[in-house]
């Protein structure tokens, strides 16, 4: 399709003062220009939108195990057991409302100037660099409280060899998946730094 | 829904012209221009009218645009693109002789070539001054003063020029 459409150059008074809409503009325009497929694009929009909320559901369901466990277990719990919990669980507070924050973000796009949309967009993935280095590092961080919550119990008593053995086979399952974990924050770290470097120097280049 | 239709049956041919000179290779222009006309789509349920569709849906799709080649960097470096001699849509084949190709076709190759290479904001400026925007509508799609637009103006069409000294 060439350009075909009905939005043409404006009249001489709209457009650009003092610069001729000389022969650039008319070779500019007479581009082959592809076609929007309308049926893509709504089937695109809706399963988009769908996406979007079941991530956003995903997002909320991470925090019930820790729910589950504070309301189940903690009456159970030793002193440094609860406190251990509950700073994950404030901790993660945080992290839940800036990722929900992010996709309804993504999921309506303004009419920002550019400049504004880039500086904001730089400033996110600046954000999202932060984001994938604290989760690559609290992999290591958790499964090292975690290491301490075993061994509390373990010197409270509280562990028997039999339930010894099984909390070892529980973390050395764990533990592979927090290092497959760590290897995708990581590569979401390069990924994101990458990015920003590539929004840095389009914003410099002026 | 047929108001929707209605802009991208009008301003069609300009979206796919912001993809363009993002992207020289046909497969991702056609990713982009998907990807900006969904924007658009999502962007128009909340136009108020406070500026013209065109400008509105301009700052849009220059925005997606943005976000596209900041994306790319996981897959292919947007600019290994940008400075590609051999895109897949040909036009800048250098197995097809001079004969082969019309003087128009080959003037536009080097102006879309040429405009690609500027840097972001020289390139929107002087597309969206080929699209006909006045200064004041080209400074509300950037976030530039008018008197910024024209001095940048003047250096991307000098910059054009160089590579295209017949148009």
């Amino acid at each position: 399709m060439h350009n075909s459409d009905n939005e043409k150059l404006n009249k001489p008074s709209e457009a650009v003062k003092n610069e001729p809409n000389d022969a650039l503009s008319a070779l500019w325009q007479a581009q082959t220009v592809t076609t929007i497929n309308l049926d893509e694009v709504k089937a695109s929009l809706g399963s988009e939108r769908t996406k979007q909320r079941w991530y956003m559901v995903l997002d909320l369901l991470m925090i019930v195990p820790g729910i589950y466990v504070f309301f189940k277990y903690w009456d159970n719990m030793s002193y440094i057991a609860q406190m251990i919990i509950l700073f994950i669980s404030i901790s993660s507070l945080p992290f839940l409302a800036y990722q929900l924050w992010l996709r309804s973000e993504a999921a309506f796009y303004k009419n920002a100037q550019t400049a504004d949309h880039l500086a904001k967009l730089t400033k996110q993935i600046k954000n999202n660099v932060r984001i994938a280095y604290m989760t690559k590092h609290s992999t290591w961080i958790g499964m090292a409280f975690g290491a301490g919550l075993a061994l509390e119990r373990l010197f409270s008593g509280e562990l028997t060899s039999e339930k010894l053995a099984r909390m070892v086979v529980v973390m050395s399952s764990i533990s592979i998946v927090m290092l497959m974990w760590y290897v995708w924050a990581h590569k979401r770290q390069k990924r994101f730094e990458r990015q920003f470097e590539t929004l840095k120097s389009m914003a410099q280049q002026r | 829904m047929q108001e929707f239709e209605d802009v991208f049956a009008q301003y069609g041919a300009l979206l796919s012209r912001v993809a363009n000179s993002y992207e020289a290779n046909e497969a991702m222009q056609q990713e982009l221009l998907q990807e900006i006309a969904i924007a658009v789509w999502q962007g128009l349920s909340r136009f108020k009218g406070d500026s013209s569709v065109k400008t509105y849906i301009l700052k849009i799709a220059h925005n997606r645009a943005v976000t596209h080649v900041a994306s790319q960097v996981k897959r292919l470096d947007t600019h290994q693109y940008d400075h590609d001699n051999i895109g897949s849509d040909g036009f800048l084949s250098t197995t097809n002789s001079p004969e082969e190709v019309s003087s128009q076709q080959q003037s536009l190759e080097r102006l879309l070539h040429a405009v690609r290479a500027l840097p972001l904001q020289p390139r929107q400026v002087l597309t969206l001054s080929l699209e006909g925007l006045s200064y004041d509508e080209i400074a509300d799609v950037c976030g530039l003063t008018k008197n910024h637009v024209g001095v940048i103006l003047k250096r991307a069409r000098h910059s054009i020029m160089q590579e295209q000294p017949h148009a």
